[in-house]
Formats: structure tokens, sequence, C-alpha cells
């Protein structure tokens, strides 16, 4: 299996079809498993030609390592039997939970930043890794609220990367929005990241919601200058292949393709 | 307190079980929005004749009971037909909606049709001489009211066919009669001579002539994928 590289971008189903009239092909597309795993009967043949034809990994939505419970075998199974079957090697999730006690909320959720959850997610790292028989890649993921913290953000990373042996999805926009939400500096950040274990790098576009004060991981839009500014000196310090990540009010290819091209211009750049 | 405690606590309060402290109600407020829209968003655009016939505000009270009874699904396309059983058990929510089990089965069939997979589906020739079954591809259910039409007042007995046409590649309904849905589960357990025997003994009909009379929507219903061999 081919090494990841180069840039990426999240293959929607709103746009699907455009995908092989067009000939666009990115050095890698991103799938959500959830979203695939089952699909429209129509989209099912391009699909598959498009996995198969192109570099793919996949990203979840619904793991929620860091519950009370681990995830279930019936799920994880569903996962594996996605990943084996598009030969997809890559597989990266959220350090977050969305569902506790067995209910959903279907919203990536903050955990408290202790050590005692550090051994957790440790513990469940390893035994996804198992089941999967693929190491995982976990996602620093947007939060507006902390349960508890006994440390920083970025503590709690590098004690979960050190323990766990667990690779990285750096999610450039997931820092921007963290560090104007919680007030903290975005490069120093950065600066204090054990970027070792940076698998690829997320971008993508987040929405001032003056109602609650908050930047918004929304997903919706198109990234913007402040974190497109980041991210150039994010490749100063680890130049991760990358991909463009958009999941609400998603536009037309063309329009995904221009700013794809845009991070193509930077990354090479770099 | 262990980290279990404080993520339950958390939870609590986004889902509205319990209060917010007045230090923390921001972001909590923020929590509550982006669940509470994420179910609105997948509830309303799979439901979109029941959501014609329900305030928003209404529709928002309903979605937090729901929230909070507990969705399961890892699956999120999956929820409209874990809200069709939370309304089934909370009838009381939905007074002078006598018809919304069939509206939201109405609703929610059109979604699994639509999901299943027909990579390795085979339409079937008619041969009377075979045994048949309706197929994955089509339901047939017998409704109180025609939602399909959007008439809630009415209360009667319709059936309704509903089947993926593998062609045009939507979900297609069309209204069958009482006899041809009683027909279509018979076929399910006996032979189609059989099935005409049966049915001919009940509404008093010579078999003969039920079958001149059922062959032709028997062959469209199998060139339509609705009926396939069984075995």
């Amino acid at each position: 299996m081919a090494r990841l590289k180069g840039c990426g971008l999240g293959l929607r189903r709103e746009f699907i079809h455009e995908v092989i009239p067009s000939s666009f092909k990115p050095d890698f597309w991103e799938v959500t498993p959830e979203n695939w795993i089952n699909m429209p009967y129509h989209h099912k043949e391009r699909f598959e030609q498009i996995v198969y034809e192109n570099k793919t990994i996949a990203h979840g939505l619904s793991l929620s390592i860091g519950s009370d419970k681990r995830p279930s075998k019936k799920f994880l199974k569903t996962i594996k039997e996605f990943l084996d079957r598009y030969k997809i090697e890559d597989y990266s999730e959220h350090i977050s939970f969305s569902n506790f006690n067995g209910s959903q909320t279907y919203e990536l959720l903050p955990l408290p930043l202790t050590m005692s959850m550090v051994e957790l997610l440790s513990n469940r790292v390893k035994y996804v890794e198992d089941f999967l028989g693929r190491s995982l890649i976990l996602e620093n993921a947007t939060y507006y609220y902390v349960p508890d913290a006994k440390m920083s953000e970025v503590e709690f990373i590098n004690e979960l990367i050190h323990k766990s042996g667990v690779r990285l999805l750096l999610d450039v926009n997931n820092v921007y929005v963290n560090s104007v939400n919680h007030n903290y500096d975005a490069r120093k950040f950065l600066s204090d990241l054990d970027t070792s274990s940076v698998a690829y790098m997320h971008l993508a576009g987040h929405f001032d919601d003056e109602d609650s004060g908050f930047l918004v991981d929304t997903h919706g839009m198109e990234v913007t200058k402040k974190v497109w500014d980041l991210y150039k000196y994010t490749l100063k310090k680890v130049k991760a292949p990358t991909m463009i990540e958009r999941d609400n009010n998603v536009p037309s290819l063309d329009v995904m393709i221009k700013e794809y091209d845009k991070l193509k211009r930077i990354y090479r750049g770099a | 307190m262990s980290d279990i405690k404080k993520q339950k606590i958390f939870v609590d309060k986004v889902i509205d079980n319990i209060p917010a402290d007045k230090n923390e109600q921001k972001p909590i407020e923020l929590y509550k929005e982006l669940v509470q829209h994420r179910f609105f968003e997948v509830i309303s655009n799979a439901n979109p004749i029941f959501y014609s016939l329900i305030k928003k505000k209404r529709l928002k009270k309903i979605i937090t009971k729901f929230i909070q009874s507990g969705a399961k699904t890892d699956f999120i396309w999956k929820l409209p037909s874990e809200f069709r059983t939370f309304v089934k058990k909370n009838k009381e929510l939905f007074p002078n909606m006598d018809y919304i089990d069939d509206l939201l089965w109405f609703e929610w069939i059109e979604i699994k049709l639509f999901m299943k997979d027909y990579s390795s589906f085979k339409r079937s020739k008619f041969d009377s001489s075979y045994l048949y079954d309706i197929s994955k591809s089509a339901k047939i259910k017998r409704l109180s009211y025609k939602v399909y039409e959007q008439e809630f007042k009415i209360k009667g007995e319709y059936c309704v066919l509903s089947y993926f046409d593998l062609k045009i590649k939507e979900v297609i309904y069309r209204e069958i009669s009482p006899f041809m849905y009683e027909f279509l589960k018979l076929i399910s357990k006996f032979s189609i001579k059989n099935a005409i025997l049966k049915i001919s003994r009940k509404y008093k009909l010579e078999p003969k002539e039920l079958k001149e009379i059922l062959i032709q929507p028997l062959k469209e219903l199998c060139t339509l994928g609705v009926l396939v061999r069984k075995g």
C-alpha cells in the first residue's frame, strides 16, 4: 500500500457524480465510513470506481473513543469490513466522545483533560488497533467547554501520543478555532505540540457565531485567511499530507478544486 | 470525581436533563444547539411531509424529548427509523395526528429502499409454476390513511406498494387494491396456483378467470423487480 502523501479532498455525495467526468485526481481522497457503509445504490458504482482507482483514507465519526464504554465489536466489525473491502489502510477518528450510556448525540463532545483519560484512551487505542488490524490516527477536536482540566490541551495530546503511540491527525482549523475560543496562542500550541507523530493534516472552514461568542467548527465554508496563514506556519514545522474537509454547504466540485489547487500551491511551496 | 461522572454531568446538561451553572451557560447552550441541530436536520429532511404539518418550535420540543430518550444507532441515516419507534411509544405528544404512524412509515420506507444495495439483485421472469416472494426492493403496507396523497382526515383501508425502480433509481409508490395486497401477501406463503385458489374461495371467484386477470399485473411486478422467484 502506497504511503500517504501530497494533498487530498473529502469525497462527498454532493459532488460524487462530477468526479469521474472531471478527470480530477487529488493525491488522495478521504471518505467517512459511516456515510458510505450504506449508500444510495446509484452512488455505489462511482464510489467504488473512485476508491479502487485512487489512494483513499478513512475518517470516522462514530467511534466515540472516549465514551463510558469502549466501542462495540459490532461497530468495529462493520468499520473493519468497510476498510478491508476498499483496501483502506489509514483510518482516523477524533479525540472526543459522541455517545454516552449507549445514547448518541452525533456531536464531538469534549473529554476531561486528565491523566486518567489519557490512560483510558491509550487502552482504547490499543483495543481498536488490535481489532481493526491497522494503526489508528486521532484528530485534535474543537471544544467549547472542558468538563475538567488537570492539564492543557497540548499537554493532553502529547501525553496521549507518548502513552499510546497513536498518530495524530492535526486539524489546523481546530487549532485556530480553539485558540480563539480559549484565548491561547495557536503558534505556541504548535510549537509545544509533538509533531513527530503527525500522519496528516486537515483544513476546513468555521463559522463566527456572534450569538454564542464562539468560532464554531462547521466545515461549512471555505478555509479562512487566518487558517491558511496558520497552515503556512505549520508547514514550516511539519510538512505532512494535508486535505480539505467540507461537510456542510458542500459546493460543486469545481469550487472544491479551486480550494484544493490553492492548498496544493501552498503545500508545494513549503 | 471520576472522568465518567464528569462526562455524565456534562451530557445531562447538554441534553437538558439538568440545568447548567450560570458561568457555563454559553458553551452548554452551544452544545445543546449543535446536538439539536443535528437531530433536527436529519428528522426534518427525512420526513418532509411530517415537517410540513408541524410547527418548527413544536418539532424542536419533540426532538429534545427524542434526544433524551436515547438514540442508539451509529449510523445517523437510520435515525428516522428510531424516531418512528419513539413516536409509537409517545403518542401523547401527537394529539390529533392519528395518521402519524402511517406517515412516518411511508417516509421512512423511501429512505430504507433507497439505501439498499442492489448490486446482486436479479429480476425474475414470470412463470406461474414458480414460487415468488416480494423482493428486497419493495414493500407493501396496509394503511389507515392515504398519507401518500397527503390525505389525513378520512380513515379507511388503503394499501400501498413502494419499490425502488432500478432503471430510474428512484423509489416509486403506487396504491394497490386491498385485494391485490392480500394476494401479494398470499404468494409469499403459497404457490401462485394455491394463492389463487385460496383467494378465489374467499371472494367466491372463479380461479381460472382470476388467473387470467392476475397474470398481467404479476408479469409487470416481475418486470419491475417487485416480485422475485424464491430459492
